[in-house]
């Protein structure tokens, strides 16, 4: 289980010579995004773009205790998410598009009508207002044993690049620009809907009137965060612009839903082998001990926005597949880990074996981020010299994860809960191009020469390894070599050194080097 | 009129180029001999494509120079595009010279028909230790101290580590003192200094050149005057 140069570099020419000839072209009437986008079918779609999270669920998935109280966890994040996908999607509400979900966390979109930027605005809002509502006073209610559950949100509205992955039976929509970014950037992790610039401006002055600026001190941004909302005020203001949701029907259908999966029937287990998310659901959960990956396209959001023509856009998707299906390869076949899902130019990737070994986890995890920064570097820029300028940004974290299946026929997102999971998607975000971000137990479980290539970082308390590579790797291991014997191959293919004889190797102790 | 001496690589018509070339052909086959038009001196130039475990292939440009005596003295080897920086600690010195070991103790021997083959594995094996510093930033494997305590270290080595006997046989060392085959040891043991410290002097004024060894003498006396 390992990364190689020559494996990577012939997958990553394969998947180059089946891509297709891509198109992008800017969505100038409405479709349905889930038929219309392919890999090659790309579109640049004006649009809201909205994440709202509930922040209890990866605590609850990491510190309830076995037993009922885990079930009645799984129960209600597969609700939540069940009703909060027919508050987007029906086109008698919301008639949004549910991107999926990033464990609770959800992405959506609106871009209906289109460029109709004021109801697009009204509408991003309106959800954020009604899923708060749904969740304080309807969920919350429906679940008095599980603490208060509170709700963040973001929203951006602008142009992204919607286009989709290859694969038939995991089929994902993937937007890449600044909305999709920024939406998801500007949650704050704690009970506060906030909304950047562009879309308060669009918004109309009725629903403006609810929103109060504030700067979001992590990034230095005007933001405008939600206010206070009667329920009274929020009905009038849906049926202001058309928006036909009834809280006693979504509060009846998660009673129906609840009744139709009791506790009893929602199961969980540890597991001995790769799970197999697509055999999952709601009463088939997992439960294990895994080493969360993020690895993201640093500098990939940039790079689509500075795309001056169509032709640029082009460029910029096939790098982004080729990098994708690239870095699900390394998750899956390097290391025989679980790809979860991609979000936007970023792979989400699950370590959970050997069963409850922390240490063989971690490492495996750690092995797939330097695999990941070996690809992009050594392989996608050699064959993409376009990506010069971008690269891969890793965060890695360990805990306790619920693994499952989310929603119902056609629709469904794969998810992993936990603390560890959202850990390891900030220690990836907080960091630059290049680096691998690992928390101190993770380190702990590595080799020693392994170690020594991760500095501590005081401020962020995490170590951090900088433009780390197999072949790095490798040569660090390496280092003690050059005491004894070494033997020497080579030949039309190269020449390689080795401490061990191979046919037709020559040997000796190396000299001792000088200076002078 | 003082008829030049022909090149080494033109000697018998070229029978010793074309062995070298078939010597070295199948082992590094990027590598190719030239002729500098300035100097005339014939060099090897090329990259050494080191290969990891893992695949990753690295290529370094070389230049190997040779010398107007080859096969009497040994060819120097140099980093022809510069991607390393120039570092006593990395043992590289000025235009990028290797320094691969400390002269007295190379092993090149102008009568090994491989001996070409031999410098060039020497030049892989430091070029992937220049590739582990780069990852590490600690020198891999063995080397010696820069400069004339690089020589003192091997003098040192010879005559058993011990500092005192180093200062007493310096002069002998150096051809200050003459000292009989058959006189007692100055190390003090009894023993005849044929016997005793006279062969490992010998093996010292073997393969350390005499202006050297002066140099190195003057060296340490200043030293030792400077010390209070």
């Amino acid at each position: 289980m390992s990364w190689n140069y020559n494996t990577s570099l012939s997958r990553v020419q394969a998947h180059l010579d089946s891509m297709g000839e891509i198109e992008v072209e800017k969505l100038i009437r409405d479709a349905d995004l889930q038929s219309l986008l392919s890999e090659t079918c790309c579109r640049e779609i004006y649009g809201a773009h909205v994440y709202v999270d509930v922040p209890n669920f990866p605590d609850l998935a990491t510190m309830t205790a076995e037993g009922e109280d885990y079930r009645r966890v799984i129960q209600a994040v597969h609700l939540y998410e069940r009703e909060v996908a027919r508050i987007v999607e029906e086109e008698s509400i919301f008639d949004g598009v549910r991107i999926h979900f990033q464990g609770a966390k959800l992405h959506a979109l609106f871009f209906r009508p289109i460029d109709d930027s004021t109801a697009i605005a009204a509408r991003a809002v309106l959800l954020q207002m009604v899923l708060r509502h749904f969740v304080r006073s309807i969920f919350n209610a429906e679940f008095p044993k599980l603490p208060n559950l509170s709700l963040c949100g973001g929203a951006d509205l602008g142009s992204a690049i919607g286009t989709k992955n290859g694969h038939r039976g995991d089929r994902e929509l993937l937007f890449l620009g600044a909305p999709a970014n920024y939406a998801a950037k500007i949650l704050t992790g704690s009970d506060h809907i906030r909304v950047t610039g562009a879309l308060y401006a669009a918004l109309p002055e009725s629903l403006q009137s609810y929103f109060g600026e504030t700067t979001d001190d992590r990034y230095n941004a005007k933001v405008y965060e939600l206010g206070p909302i009667a329920i009274e005020d929020l009905e009038a203001s849906l049926e202001e612009h058309g928006i036909k949701w009834d809280r006693r029907a979504s509060e009846q259908r998660l009673k129906d839903d609840k009744a139709t999966y009791p506790l009893s029937q929602i199961e969980y287990s540890d597991a001995e082998v790769l799970i197999d998310i697509d055999a999952l659901g709601i009463t088939n959960n997992k439960r294990v001990l895994a080493a969360s990956v993020f690895g993201d396209v640093s500098g990939f959001t940039a790079y689509i926005d500075q795309a001056e023509d169509q032709d640029a856009l082009k460029t910029a998707l096939r790098v982004l597949h080729a990098i994708r299906k690239e870095m699900a390869s390394v998750v899956k076949h390097d290391f025989d880990g679980v790809r979860v899902q991609y979000q936007g130019d970023r792979v989400q990737a699950l370590f959970h074996l050997p069963k409850r070994n922390d240490k063989d986890i971690a490492r495996r995890a750690v092995h797939c981020a330097i695999g990941l920064e070996s690809s992009m570097e050594l392989v996608i820029k050699r064959l993409l010299p376009e990506a010069a300028g971008l690269g891969m940004a890793t965060g890695v974290s360990i805990g306790e994860t619920l693994v499952s299946k989310l929603g119902t026929h056609g629709h469904r997102d794969r998810i992993s809960i936990g603390d560890s999971v959202e850990e390891a998607a900030r220690h990836q975000e907080g960091s630059k191009c290049g680096e691998i971000a690992i928390p101190a137990d993770v380190h702990a479980h590595l080799d020693e020469e392994l170690q020594k290539l991760f500095v501590w970082n005081g401020d962020r308390g995490l170590y951090l390894g900088t433009n780390i590579t197999a072949e790095k790797i490798e040569r660090a291991r390496k280092a003690e070599l050059f005491n004894q014997t070494v033997f020497v191959t080579s030949g039309a293919a190269g020449v390689h050194v080795s401490s061990q004889p191979t046919d037709g190797s020559r040997f000796f102790v190396p000299s001792s080097s000088y200076a002078g | 009129m003082r008829v030049r001496p022909k090149p080494w690589y033109e000697r018998s018509n070229g029978r010793e180029l074309h062995a070298e070339q078939a010597r070295v052909r199948g082992h590094y086959p990027d590598l190719a001999f030239r002729v500098d038009p300035g100097s005339g001196l014939m060099y090897l130039t090329g990259n050494i494509r080191l290969r990891a475990d893992c695949g990753v292939p690295t290529e370094i440009l070389v230049r190997i120079v040779f010398p107007t005596d080859y096969p009497g003295s040994e060819p120097a080897a140099f980093d022809a595009a510069g991607i390393f920086p120039v570092s006593d600690d990395r043992h590289i010195i000025a235009g990028g010279r290797f320094c691969l070991w400390l002269p007295p103790c190379s092993r090149w021997d102008k009568h090994d028909p491989n001996r070409l083959l031999r410098f060039l594995d020497e030049v892989t094996v430091f070029l992937e230790r220049q590739l582990i510093f780069d990852v590490t930033g600690v020198w891999p494997g063995a080397q010696c101290k820069h400069g004339p305590e690089g020589y003192e270290e091997l003098l040192l080595s010879i005559l058993g580590g011990r500092e005192d006997h180093l200062r007493i046989f310096f002069p002998v060392i150096a051809g200050q003192r003459q000292l009989g085959r058959n006189s007692p040891c100055l190390c003090g043991s009894g023993k005849k200094y044929k016997r005793c410290h006279g062969q490992a002097v010998e093996e010292i004024t073997v393969r350390l050149d005499r202006n050297l060894l002066n140099s190195l003498y003057k060296r340490s006396q200043q030293v030792s005057n400077a010390v209070p």
